[in-house]
């Protein structure tokens, strides 16, 4: 089981492949392990980074010489030709996932947007979500506008469990131009005009009222909250205007919960429970019905209704497609290679 | 078992692709008679697989290898580890980190007490957290009285570092509020306790630790999950 290093003085193309593949995985998965830096949102920052990219370009001398290795030896032997197709498209797999790697490192375009339902968007670089917003050299960027429409959760069969979101959208190229009616859901994508549109995440958006104490309405939004699911927390500010911090968690039946029930004047429907600090003066900290008012300093706070609002992944990558094309040549050559040893040893 | 392994190497089909296999080397059987050559070649087909794994082995270590070395130095790759490898750093950074939040709260109480921005060049925190302090404390002083917070006790219960330039302090603490007039500083509302823990996130910044976001939770609340996600795109 010795090693004979003998037969590693000049590097073959198989030694050279397992150092790449190797060398490549290993990147990812360092990067991933957050040891030398923090882990990347996902695979494509990490594939991107100069590191990677020597090792797709790596990747993509390698197929080439075994694709021009195998086109040397062809016509030498017929009986060869099925090995060689097979060799072939090994080889064309990993060119061709060191070139979508490349290729992806120039023209994708990443940014996600967050809309509540019936709200529309001009799809502008100002209307991503902050620190979303990932183009590249030779990206290209959508335009138009969205619309949401709805957002409905889809149930756990036979339980009140969330499995999912599915969102209905407009897209509209230029205003001129007919809307495009998407779906779009939880599990599957939709794909528009070479972008791929998906669900990152859902919640509820709870309209907000802000009264002083003579009654007249200061403010009126619709806040894009992370209040899913029910229980879980978050904050808003109307920043510039009062210094007020407001923590919000929401629940659609309050009946499910037995902390709220007494302190809250409704039995059943949904309920807010709120808190209100003022820099570290903690001010509020109860259970709240709709449409109740919640006073603090010389103001009222309401809670109405909620919307749903769902954020949305925008994604453009030619790269991508070669990269699964790649990937699906070296599946399969992988499956070949293995139906071939087994065969060998079977004999 | 040799039979089977006999009639089926006769078969003409499994026979050119044998024979096609040892021409091309991939077999590792070569020597011998053909007579009986199978069980040889199926013996050495096995261990030359174990072989080809174990020369496998090298390209793939040298591959991890030749990782580990760029990932080391890439990014800041070597701070990063550096950082996470030696618990001195961090009980150092811990330690900066406590500072910090005692300076951030003194200095919170003095502002409120007197009015005045003095120490403001050393106060620790972002823009909009100083905008927010002294937004209340002008709004104070317009209606004509002092919003004073006198604090009672501080206790950092845990601190986290997201990155080696990124952490979240989980701090207990007791305030004790009241209203007094401007003009007289007498007391006009009743002494109030605020028994609160406070989530601290703070970032280095030119070598020095800034508060730029904090939640407030009454004392013994369970708190949600820090939403790491978010806190690392804060700019």
């Amino acid at each position: 089981m010795g090693i004979d290093f003998g037969t590693y003085r000049r590097p073959s193309r198989v030694f050279v492949l397992i150092t790449t593949v190797s060398y490549l995985a290993g990147y990812v998965l360092l990067r991933y392990s957050g040891l030398f830096s923090l882990p990347p949102e996902n695979i494509f920052r990490a594939l991107h980074a100069w590191p990677a990219l020597l090792g797709a370009g790596m990747l993509v001398l390698v197929g080439a010489a075994g694709l021009a290795a195998l086109r040397s030896r062809a016509g030498e032997d017929p009986i060869r030709l099925s090995g060689n197709l097979a060799a072939g498209a090994g080889w064309l797999g990993l060119l061709l996932i060191g070139a979508g790697i490349v290729t992806s490192s120039f023209t994708r375009f990443e940014g996600s947007v967050t809309l509540h339902e019936s709200q529309e968007a001009a799809l502008a670089a100002t209307v991503y979500d902050a620190g979303t917003l990932y183009r590249r050299r030779f990206s290209r960027e959508p335009n138009g506008g969205i619309l949401m429409e709805a957002v409905a959760p889809f149930p756990q069969a036979g339980g009140p469990v969330v499995r999912g979101f599915s969102a209905e959208a407009r897209l509209r190229k230029d205003p001129a131009s007919p809307p495009r009616a998407l779906k779009i859901g939880s599990l599957f994508p939709a794909m528009a005009d070479g972008f791929l549109f998906r669900i990152a995440e859902a919640g509820y958006s709870p309209h907000l009222f802000l009264f002083d104490l003579s009654g007249n309405s200061l403010l009126d939004i619709y806040a894009i909250m992370r209040l899913y699911p029910p229980g879980a927390e978050d904050s808003f500010r109307f920043d510039k205007i009062i210094p007020h911090t407001f923590y919000l968690r929401y629940y659609p039946d309050v009946s499910l919960l037995s902390s709220a029930t007494g302190t809250v004047g409704i039995r059943s429907g949904p309920a807010y429970e709120v808190r209100i600090v003022r820099n570290l003066d903690l001010l509020a900290d109860r259970y709240a019905a709709p449409d109740e008012l919640i006073r603090f300093d010389s103001l009222f706070l309401s809670v109405g209704d909620s919307r749903r609002w769902v954020r949305i992944t925008i994604v453009r990558d030619p790269g991508m497609v070669l990269l699964l094309a790649g990937l699906v040549l070296t599946i399969l050559r992988a499956i070949s290679l293995g139906i071939r040893r087994t065969e060998t040893i079977r004999y | 078992m040799t039979d089977t392994v006999h009639e089926r190497y006769n078969q003409p089909r499994l026979r050119a692709r044998t024979f096609l296999r040892r021409s091309r080397g991939d077999l590792p059987g070569q020597k011998g008679t053909r007579n009986g050559m199978e069980d040889q070649e199926r013996t050495a087909g096995i261990h030359g697989d174990e072989r080809a794994g174990a020369q496998a082995v090298l390209p793939a270590v040298l591959g991890l290898l030749l990782a580990l070395i760029v990932s080391f130095g890439a990014h800041g790759g070597y701070e990063h580890f550096r950082f996470y490898a030696h618990g001195y750093l961090r009980q150092q950074e811990t330690a900066n980190v406590e500072a910090t939040i005692k300076l951030f709260s003194s200095s919170v109480a003095g502002f409120y007490a007197t009015g005045y921005t003095v120490g403001l060049k050393q106060f620790p925190a972002d823009n909009m957290v100083k905008r927010r302090i002294f937004q209340d404390i002008r709004n104070w002083e317009e209606s004509g009285k002092f919003f004073v917070m006198d604090r009672d006790r501080i206790a950092v219960r845990n601190v986290e570092f997201l990155a080696p330039d990124m952490a979240v302090a989980l701090v207990d603490e007791t305030w004790f509020s009241v209203f007094q007039n401007r003009s007289t500083r007498r007391p006009i509302s009743e002494k109030q306790a605020n028994i609160l823990t406070v989530r601290y996130y703070l970032k280095k910044k030119w070598g020095r630790w800034i508060i730029f976001e904090y939640e407030v939770f009454p004392q013994g609340k369970p708190l949600p999950p820090v939403p790491v996600d978010m806190v690392l795109k804060w700019e």
